[in-house]
């Protein structure tokens, strides 16, 4: 039956209840929608919300969790302790944004590198070398450290075998280079560490280099640019938004930097106290001396720092971070 | 006709002689990155053969190696 044009379309059915039996729909599917995400909901209000409100508390007393029936209110002392009166905050803080500054760049450009250097349609055997290269990612962090510290030993490890071999400079024995005990040095000797934790990056960069249209470079070669031009003007502004993630999460990575100094020195700062980094500081006040109450307050701070870190970066991002849908 | 194809042919191996080249040259180079990459996993697997009196010895063989002991005899 064919409806004439002055009936409406919807024919007998009323406006006033669709729109009840569809706000009616909606109120189901948020019930089901909220039932399917209440396990994460309930996770993170548990294991994320409630330990930060507890750690709050614990920042205003002064607590022993060897003692707990002694905890004593104290207001803001710990933090005025952490802000003004101690001076290996500052110290340590200062040690962990130096590493940062060392460490962050030459990670970040290593991955970047390797993801263009295996997105070449030119290397043989890419799929191959992308496994190998993410290989030592699947290493657990404390094996990681403990190989470097070997390969990094002066007496015997083979980059000073290998330095003393090639160069004919004395690399090994008493005159050594001391990689892990040279306060000059120890930093590069972590970020080596930390290199061999790239595939991640590595991986996330490919992805992204994959994803720049290719019909650009085209164009680009067309136009007479070469390879450096097109990397520099058509690959790497397509994947800021990429590396901008990145250095977000190096960032807030770097500032809690912790494992390596903890296993190689149990954080006693060795040498000269340059490993004793803001986090090494953090457990050693909240689960060696047990001052838990000072710890917390540390974390807090570290995590205030992190984000005014964070809202910085993202501050910049308009300046140097280019998305392909946005309009300037 | 004749006098187009050649230039066009030895143009052609030329840009497939400088792609071989590349290929080598970026092959060569993932493969001298990717050896120094995974050169302390080579060292891990090497020390967990080698006994302790191997492993601390300075200047230690790289490989595992017993030391070798003679006499002589009079």
């Amino acid at each position: 039956m064919a409806l004439s044009p002055a009936q409406p379309a919807t024919g007998t059915t009323n406006p006033v209840k669709t729109k009840k039996s569809s706000s009616k729909l909606t109120k189901t599917e948020t019930r089901w929608g909220l039932l399917f995400l209440s396990p994460w909901i309930i996770g993170f209000l548990l294991f994320y919300v409630f330990p930060m409100i507890a750690s709050f508390i614990f920042s205003l007393y002064d607590f022993n969790p060897a003692v707990p029936d002694q905890a004593k209110f104290i207001g803001f002392d710990n933090w005025t302790r952490a802000l003004t009166t101690d001076p290996e905050v500052p110290l340590s803080f200062i040690r962990t944004i130096k590493f940062a500054m060392i460490s962050l760049p030459i990670g970040l450009g290593f991955a970047l590198y390797l993801a263009v250097l295996l997105n070449s349609k030119n290397v043989i055997g890419t799929n191959l070398f992308r496994t190998l290269f993410y290989m030592p990612s699947m290493i657990p962090i404390v094996a990681t450290v403990l190989i470097w510290n070997g390969v990094l030993n002066e007496q015997t490890g083979w980059i000073n075998v290998f330095i003393e071999a090639v160069t004919g400079i004395d690399a090994t024995g008493t005159g050594g280079i001391r990689w892990l005990a040279e306060p000059g040095l120890v930093y590069y000797a972590y970020t080596m560490f930390g290199l061999w934790g790239v595939g991640g990056a590595m991986v996330i960069f490919l992805a992204s280099l994959q994803g720049v249209p290719t019909e650009l470079y085209e164009a680009a070669e067309i136009d007479g640019a070469n390879w450096f031009q097109r990397l520099w003007k058509i690959t790497i502004p397509l994947i800021t938004p990429v590396i901008f993630y990145q250095l977000v999460l190096g960032v807030i990575g770097s500032l809690q930097y912790f494992l390596a100094p903890f296993v190689l020195n149990d954080g006693t700062g060795f040498p000269e106290g340059t490993t004793r980094f803001y986090m090494v500081y953090f457990y050693k006040q909240s689960f060696a001396f047990f001052n838990m109450g000072y710890g917390a307050s540390l974390a807090w701070l570290m995590f205030i720092v992190a984000l005014i870190l964070t809202i910085v970066l993202f501050g910049t991002a308009r300046y140097w971070v280019f998305y392909a849908s946005e309009e300037r | 006709m004749a006098t187009t194809s050649m230039p066009m042919r030895s143009l052609a191996m030329r840009r497939k002689t400088r792609e071989l080249i590349l290929s080598v040259v970026l092959t060569g180079m993932a493969l001298a990155v990717l050896g120094l990459f995974l050169m302390p996993m080579v060292y891990g697997i090497v020390t967990a053969v080698k006994t302790e009196t191997q492993f601390s010895k300075t200047g230690a063989p790289l490989v595992p190696s017993q030391r070798t002991h003679f006499q002589l005899r009079r």
